[in-house]
């Protein structure tokens, strides 16, 4: 897994996150059963605990039901998820502002840094 | 788990001993067949003498093998980086000591008909029958002289100071690797230094007896005589006393150097 | 959720001077606990409390709700940081050997870990390499069904990708009844799959708490806290 979690930072939040993100971009779709506890600790590299508390956290917010002995399952209704990935992009969009901002350009400056570059 | 223990116990001595009692089992042949060309001249003369030299060699080599094995099998196994594992062993350090100790003294005795099959093959022919033949006499000559009962109970007691002396002498060193133990460095050096001072004190208290004995002979006489008459009289009894005593003074060396090893290791143990 | 490792007010004094002073902790079950500090920390000392490898000064010590013992040793696995394994045996007498002395033991893992390995059981372990002695060392461990695991620098002298083998191998065998201890240096690997940590300096508890707690109270990694906390 690519998925490098930020170690100065909590981790659960940023499993939560990344699962969620995977839902709406359809790595996992509705529907789809998730990696168990276990195997998602491996692949993430990360204490099973936390691959645990970030399931109950996702079916807490909808995004994830778990099945007794079955298993966690990616909810019907992905609008959830898709939510937060709108949230994500609104946070690193702003957080990239604050950033151009240390680097001295304003939003003005920076939105004609992004029509250069792109032509 | 003793069982357990006892098996991998046995299967580490197997290794370390199959080598040596292949060679002496090797020269008591090798002995055998250099006999076959016996002539008077002197190449056999040499070389006759030399194989027997070498087979009375093999034959205290192979005794002092299996005390080196007893020695390092309790330090290697117990005190090196292997003690990592025997400690962490759902095992008591009694059930250690016990087993390693009955291990070793079985199997000094293997060794030791081993080696006397060993002579046994070098001198089979003429050699062996007269030596077999020599031995049935005295052991028949020995019957017509003692009373029955008398010796039956005298082999069960000499054997039994014979076997209760495999287990003190190897006691002895358990407890003197064990004291080492309780320092902090050099280890080794200090397992030795505490047998120095073992024997040191086997020699004050010798001296010591020896001096009350003399004494007593010179300063008391009729006493000694008195004490003579008695034990002449009950010749029996005072044989039977002499091994029954040294039989308890073993079992009671043994019982200390076993505390001493036991409770080092359930206290003091501290592997590096 | 019960109690594998208890120690009440844990003293070990060697002569005059003391490893552990006392030394209060609490580890439940489902948990795999970083026990770091600096060498000379009282680290290897608590250990071998543990372990019933060393018997306390003053103070308590119940593993698995025994007394160091017999009991207690049945339901703890143990990697020291040094190869104690008779490198005269092969592979496979080592497992007839743990099979031998512990009940829980696991054979078929072992060979199935050591298969994917690709080390065969008639190999002989003076003839693997240092990685693969650590790893089948891990495996050994790791295929017994334990209550407390405790793993002394499992990772150090080890190259990076064996690292991330071990760290799989432990996440892998990973069961809610029992608790892995791992003592170590090397925090930045580690740090991720670490459910609480407990910091020891002096022979004292300095900190014992959750890691991401510790990530949201100071915003720092565990590696960097380290450095601060333990800093010259």
């Amino acid at each position: 897994m690519s998925w490098k979690p930020d170690k100065d930072k909590p981790i659960c939040p940023q499993l939560c996150e990344y699962i969620c993100l995977s839902i709406a971009t359809g790595v996992y779709g509705a529907g789809d059963k998730l990696p168990s506890v276990r195997e998602m600790a491996v692949t993430a590299g990360v204490n099973p605990n936390t691959v645990k508390r970030a399931y109950e956290i996702l079916e807490f917010r909808g995004i994830v039901t778990s099945v007794r002995n079955q298993g966690t399952f990616v909810s019907e209704n992905t609008l959830i998820a898709k939510e937060s990935l709108e949230n994500m992009r609104r946070q690193k969009t702003a957080e990239y502002f604050t950033d151009m901002k240390a680097l001295g350009m304003d939003a003005e400056a920076v939105k004609k840094y992004i029509e250069e570059w792109n032509a | 788990m003793v069982k357990k223990l006892f098996k991998h116990e046995f299967a580490a001595y197997f290794r370390l001993m199959l080598p040596v009692e292949v060679a002496v089992l090797g020269i008591g042949i090798i002995t055998r067949i250099i006999m076959l060309f016996e002539n008077d001249s002197i190449i056999f003369k040499i070389s006759g003498v030399s194989v027997w030299i070498l087979m009375v060699l093999a034959t205290f080599a192979g005794s002092l093998a299996m005390l080196i094995f007893a020695v390092m099998r309790y330090y290697k196994n117990l005190f090196s980086y292997e003690g990592y594992l025997s400690f962490t062993l759902p095992v008591t350090p009694a059930q250690h000591i016990i087993v390693k100790s009955v291990t070793a003294v079985v199997l000094d005795f293997i060794a030791t008909i081993i080696a006397v099959i060993s002579l046994c093959i070098a001198a089979s022919g003429n050699l062996l029958t007269e030596s077999v033949k020599a031995g049935v006499y005295l052991v028949q000559k020995l019957f017509e002289t003692f009373n029955n009962t008398h010796l039956v109970f005298y082999i069960v007691e000499i054997a039994l100071v014979l076997i209760l002396g495999s287990f003190e002498k190897l006691f002895l060193y358990y407890a003197c690797i064990s004291i080492g133990q309780t320092a902090k460095k050099h280890r080794v050096l200090m397992a030795v230094v505490a047998y120095f001072v073992y024997d040191m004190i086997v020699w004050v208290l010798t001296t010591i007896f020896q001096i009350i004995f003399t004494v007593t002979t010179i300063a008391a006489p009729e006493f000694c005589e008195k004490v003579a008459v008695f034990i002449t009289n009950h010749a029996y009894a005072s044989v039977h006393t002499a091994l029954s005593g040294i039989i308890i003074f073993e079992i009671l060396f043994i019982a200390l150097c076993f505390v001493i090893s036991h409770t080092i290791i359930r206290k003091k143990l501290n592997l590096e | 959720m019960s109690v594998l490792l208890r120690c009440e007010n844990l003293t070990k004094s060697y002569g005059g001077t003391p490893a552990l002073k006392d030394v209060n902790i609490t580890l439940e079950s489902g948990k795999i606990v970083g026990l770091l500090g600096p060498n000379g920390s009282g680290k290897t000392t608590l250990i071998k409390l543990i372990n019933g490898l060393l018997t306390p000064t003053s103070g308590s010590i119940e593993v698995a709700g025994f007394a160091p013992g017999v009991e207690s040793k049945k339901r703890v696995a143990y990697l020291p940081d040094n190869s104690y394994l008779n490198t005269w045996m092969s592979v496979k007498q080592i497992v007839n050997y743990f099979c031998d002395f512990y009940e829980d033991f696991r054979p078929e893992l072992a060979y199935q870990m050591m298969a994917k390995l690709g080390i065969s059981p008639e190999v002989r372990l003076k003839a693997l390499s240092k990685g693969n002695k650590e790893k089948v060392c891990l495996i050994l461990i790791m295929s017994r069904n334990a209550l407390l695991y405790v793993l002394d620098e499992p990772i150090a002298g080890v190259d990076p990708a064996a690292r991330d083998y071990i760290i799989s191998t432990i996440l892998n065998n990973y069961n809610p009844e029992a608790t892995v201890l791992i003592s170590t240096h090397l925090i930045s690997d580690i740090e991720k799959i670490l459910d609480e940590v407990i910091f020891i300096n002096n022979g004292n508890v300095v900190l014992q708490k959750n890691v991401d707690d510790i990530r949201e109270e100071n915003g720092k990694s565990l590696d960097e806290l380290f450095r601060e906390v333990f800093r010259w």
